[in-house]
């Protein structure tokens, strides 16, 4: 916190790109992972509505964005 | 028509005739004739913008790097390239789920609109009284591809299935399955 103080009381440029770009990748990221449960979630339903052949494929790959979405968090917030 | 006449097709998967599939509200002696999507040639516009966006990103990559320093370039490609995947992923999904559904019984149209809102119609065999093929445009015509408008007795629901592939030869099936009341010609 009193980084981020002494960062907005003597900004330089690269020290608020970093922190502008860390702030809008941790909350893109949490919007990310609500869209991919809502996917997954969906693709349940879509699959129950219509079942084939491919419903549980389609389902894993739908999981597979949850997994991306918590990678995507974890780098926003310790590689940035 | 004969059954052997009819042909799935298998790589597009926008048309299959005798599918293994099933729906929530199917009965227990309802058959499963036929299942059209819309032809893959009019999902052409969404996956045209999803190349877009990737060209978009390979260009971004040269002028980024005299604002951000590398680390942070590989994260927002990491970023763009999961955005450009879902948004793939929830075209496929809707394509792949709004379908037509003919069954021995039943005339069925689902259709998602968007991840949150379906909509469920559905007509028995019996309840068609006329059914519409258009077929019209460039693309249309060279790739035989068109709406089916199912229509029923008075003021009941009508029917439609857009941008389908082989819509006459849908019509026919449909036909058939009127003529001989839900059975069809062996």
């Amino acid at each position: 916190m009193e980084n981020v103080f002494s960062l907005l009381s003597n900004p330089t440029n690269g020290e608020f790109l970093s922190l502008f770009l860390k702030a809008f990748a941790v909350l893109f990221a949490f919007l990310y992972l609500l869209l991919t449960v809502v996917m997954t979630r969906q693709t349940q339903i879509m699959n129950q509505t219509f079942t084939t052949t491919k419903s549980s494929l389609l389902l894993i790959i739908s999981s597979f964005q949850i997994v991306l979405a918590g990678i995507l968090i974890i780098i926003s917030l310790f590689l940035i | 028509m004969e059954s052997a006449e009819i042909s799935s097709d298998k790589i597009s998967h926008a048309f299959l005739f005798r599918p293994d599939v099933r729906f929530s509200s199917q009965h227990q002696e309802e058959d499963v004739v036929l299942v059209v999507r819309q032809h893959i040639f009019t999902q052409l516009s969404w996956i045209a913008n999803g190349f877009i966006f990737i060209s978009l990103l390979i260009l971004g990559n040269f002028i980024l790097p005299s604002f951000f320093s590398i680390n942070q370039i590989v994260i927002v490609n990491f970023f763009v390239v999961s955005f450009v995947i879902s948004y793939f992923w929830i075209n496929i999904l809707l394509w792949y789920f709004t379908v037509g559904v003919v069954t021995n019984e039943r005339i069925i149209d689902l259709d998602f609109y968007n991840l949150i809102y379906k909509e469920f119609s559905a007509t028995t065999i019996v309840q068609v009284s006329d059914l519409t093929t258009k077929i019209g445009g460039f693309f249309g015509s060279l790739l035989n591809f068109g709406t089916v408008n199912v229509q029923t007795e008075g003021f009941e629901q009508n029917i439609e299935f857009e941008r389908i592939p082989r819509p006459s030869t849908v019509v026919k099936i449909i036909n058939n399955l009127m003529k001989f009341g839900g059975e069809e010609p062996k």
